[in-house]
């Protein structure tokens, strides 16, 4: 079974990406998480 | 931007919530998924959990990242009666997102997978409902779409969760003689991969170990133990063509003996999911068994990624080793299927039932004279497999031939079977009795299509029918449930257009009417409530008084000192709802108003008279229930003194045994209303072999 506490980060996810789909645009992706990590931190605090 | 944060959203892990949507995207870019999958998936909470609207996205990232996140965003508005509706209305839009873009599924799976690699910080509850919903849908569904690498997690992490014992179990077992195992698979690898390169196959040969979910089925279904298990590690020869899996199958059997009965060949029948490999078990050094699959590399990518594989597929060239991998649209017949039917099944529990059922089935393989094969779900009749050929040779069958032989068009069809299906153009269409036998959804849709259309009629007076016979059945009439405003919430409640369509869907057996009544019944009880409040505040203000309760607790509308019995095939109960029958010299019978002998009563309406329980007078009553368990010595003394203990008079007993073994105990006891009737009941459940308490009625 897959190690449920090893951490990966948004490098870990485009060196995946990449490895596996050479057009993958990167630029998109960064953007994303970018976008998506300052949404969830400006949100109301909600344990899920 | 105002800032409205109180801290970062969190995990109930604590870390922040940023940590779950990288999860998730790691898995995706595993899967070799594009670019606007992985950025949904970064995404796939923000319009749920933050201010962002959908809006925002297409203006941000475009509109198909906009429409997966929006596929995969849990519905949350609409108040639903039932935890199971709400359950099946996100699986209904889980299948209608997969329609337009089967990328979100594959989002909800791995944020499944996320979820349950982090389950432990959850309670204990809420991982047994989690893990649950996994196995039961999710890890299916992983399969359906033939995504082993995540169907197998998904269903050892569930495992782990409902069955905790059986899995660790099965862990400390494994690791016990591990070291044993992998030098016996290490020495059977060499010598293969030896035969392999003299007979000149580029191949790959691997170990793979058997997943702990699935050697907990093999133990279960062959009532064996865990060293009784052969095939805990196997392997798995990756070649470069079809032709070469032919070949090396043809040199491990030379190698080894193969086991009879143990060969199955899924590359020229290959699984609705896609799936395609050669599977062989063969008796290895000191007889000890051990299976092999063998496949090109093509088919193990589609083994491992499924659907995905096709999509990763789409973007690549076709240079190089690796072809671009052309997936026919027929292998997503089954959700076509899936998403026709259940625009048509406005009853959840048939929806959620189905689904299950379809997710999980079984294939029968069958040849149309001309030879084509047809994969049908198993259990499938010839009914189904006109259906599959097309809807117009459904509607005209009128019988089947099965290996040149007439048969029944009932008839459940084996692997091979040859199936001829007879038409003719003066048929009258298919019979509702064909919904009983057929198994496969595209057959059931297009029947109940058909009879939507062609009954439309009779179905609304049906309807109608059944409404009005399960109104009177609660002692009520049609006008006091049917006022227009109540009526426009059940038919928006359950997305009719109009009453007719209500009707129609009644009549049909899409939904059934006591669902619609308890809607109606919901909005009844508010206003009644309201009204009952009212008349007392004016009877008081007019200092009226209310007609004196009878001996037996029960006041009769508008008549005082009436004789009043309550009935004994029925024994009605403060707390249950009555109604009352103006007798022929013996004053009014009171009885349950779900009495089995009222239908007889009610169409006598000018005898019916409104009856309703005195709140303040406290008077015995006799009921009669009945005990059903596995009969034992001591039996009859433990439910006795569970009943002494409620401190109730019991005024009869009466035993008997079944051949089966089953003791009935029939008790008539003196309660005072419902309350304390349930409360017995509860009580005798609980006594040691007992499984069912019921009222007689």
């Amino acid at each position: 079974m897959k190690d449920d506490t090893v951490e990966r980060n948004i490098d870990d996810v485009i060196k995946v990406a990449k490895e596996k789909n050479k057009r993958v645009d990167v630029k998109k992706i960064t953007k994303a998480y970018n976008y998506a990590k300052a949404k969830h931190r400006r949100s109301k605090a909600k344990i899920r | 931007m105002l800032r409205q944060s109180i801290g970062d959203q969190k995990r109930k892990s604590g870390e922040p919530y940023i940590i779950h949507p990288i999860q998730v995207a790691y898995v995706l870019a595993g899967l070799e998924l594009d670019t606007d999958t992985i950025c949904a998936a970064l995404l796939h909470d923000v319009v749920e959990d933050t201010e962002t609207t959908h809006e925002d996205l297409i203006k941000e990232f475009g509109e198909p990242v906009a429409e997966m996140v929006d596929g995969v965003t849990k519905l949350g508005k609409l108040q639903y009666t039932t935890k199971e509706e709400q359950q099946v209305e996100d699986y209904r839009k889980m299948f209608l997102a997969m329609g337009k873009d089967i990328r979100v599924i594959l989002i909800k799976l791995a944020d499944r997978l996320h979820n349950m690699r982090t389950l432990k910080f959850l309670s204990r509850d809420r991982q047994i409902a989690n893990a649950r919903e996994t196995m039961d849908l999710y890890a299916p569904l992983a399969n359906r779409l033939g995504i082993y690498s995540l169907k197998w997690e998904l269903e050892d992490l569930s495992f782990k969760y409902l069955y905790p014992d059986e899995y660790h179990e099965i862990v400390k077992g494994l690791d016990k003689k591990r070291d044993e195992r992998l030098a016996f698979i290490d020495k059977i690898m060499d010598d293969i991969r030896d035969e392999l390169k003299n007979a000149k196959i580029v191949a790959e040969v691997t170990g793979r170990a058997k997943h702990i979910y699935s050697i907990y089925r093999k133990m279960q279904r062959d009532n064996s133990t865990l060293d009784q298990v052969y095939d805990l590690f196997a392997l798995r020869i990756l070649v470069n063509s079809v032709r070469d899996c032919y070949a090396v199958l043809g040199i491990v059997h030379d190698l080894y003996n193969p086991m009879p009965g143990r060969f199955k060949d899924y590359i020229s029948v290959p699984k609705k999911n896609m799936y395609q490999s050669i599977h062989t078990t063969l008796i290895g050094p000191k007889g000890t068994p051990f299976e092999v699959q063998i496949r090109t590399w093509d088919m193990h990518r589609i083994a491992e990624f499924g659907i995905a594989a096709h999509w990763a597929y789409k973007e690549q060239s076709n240079k190089g080793k690796k072809k671009a991998v052309v997936v026919k649209e027929d292998k997503l017949a089954w959700l076509r299927e899936t998403l026709e039917w259940q625009k048509n099944t406005e009853n959840p529990d048939e929806f959620l039932n189905t689904l299950k059922k379809e997710l999980f089935e079984d294939e029968v393989h069958v040849f149309t004279p001309k030879g084509d094969i047809k994969v049908l779900p198993r259990g499938s009749t010839p009914i189904d497999l006109a259906y599959s050929i097309h809807e117009q040779v459904g509607h005209r069958m009128i019988g089947a031939k099965i290996n040149s032989k007439m048969m029944p068009i009932i008839t459940k069809l084996q692997n091979g079977d040859i199936v001829e299906i007879i038409t003719s153009d003066s048929a009258k269409g298919p019979s509702r009795d064909w919904l009983k036998f057929v198994k496969s959804s595209g057959a059931k849709t297009r029947i109940q299509q058909w009879y939507k259309k062609a009954q439309r009629e009779e179905n609304i007076e049906k309807g109608k029918e059944i409404l009005e016979k399960d109104i009177k059945k609660l002692g009520m009439k049609h006008s006091d449930l049917f006022k227009p405003e109540w009526v426009q919430i059940a038919l928006d409640r359950y997305k009719y257009n109009s009453l007719e369509d209500m009707y129609a869907s009644i009549g049909f057996g899409a939904i059934s009417a006591t669902k619609i009544i308890a809607r109606l019944l919901e909005e009844y009880k508010k206003e009644h409530k309201e009204e009952d409040l009212e008349k007392t505040i004016s009877e008081l203000a007019s200092k009226k008084t209310l007609t004196k309760p009878s001996k037996t607790g029960v006041i009769v509308e508008g008549i005082d000192n009436c004789l009043v019995k309550l009935s004994r095939c029925c024994n009605p109960l403060p707390g249950d709802q009555i109604v009352g029958y103006i007798t022929k010299g013996r004053g009014v019978s009171v009885h349950r108003a779900d009495c089995i002998n009222i239908n007889d009563l009610l169409s006598e309406e000018n005898r019916m008279i409104d009856v309703y329980w005195a709140g303040e007078v406290k008077t015995s009553y006799n009921v009669d229930i009945a005990v059903y368990a596995n009969d034992r010595q001591g039996l009859l003394a433990d439910v006795i003194k569970e009943v002494t203990a409620t401190k109730f008079n019991i005024m009869g007993v009466n035993t008997k045994t079944t051949k089966e073994r089953i003791a009935i105990i029939d008790i008539t006891v003196e309660l005072e209303n419902l309350e304390e009737l349930n409360k017995l009941i509860r009580t005798l459940r609980k006594v040691d072999s007992v499984y069912d308490v019921k009222r007689n009625k």
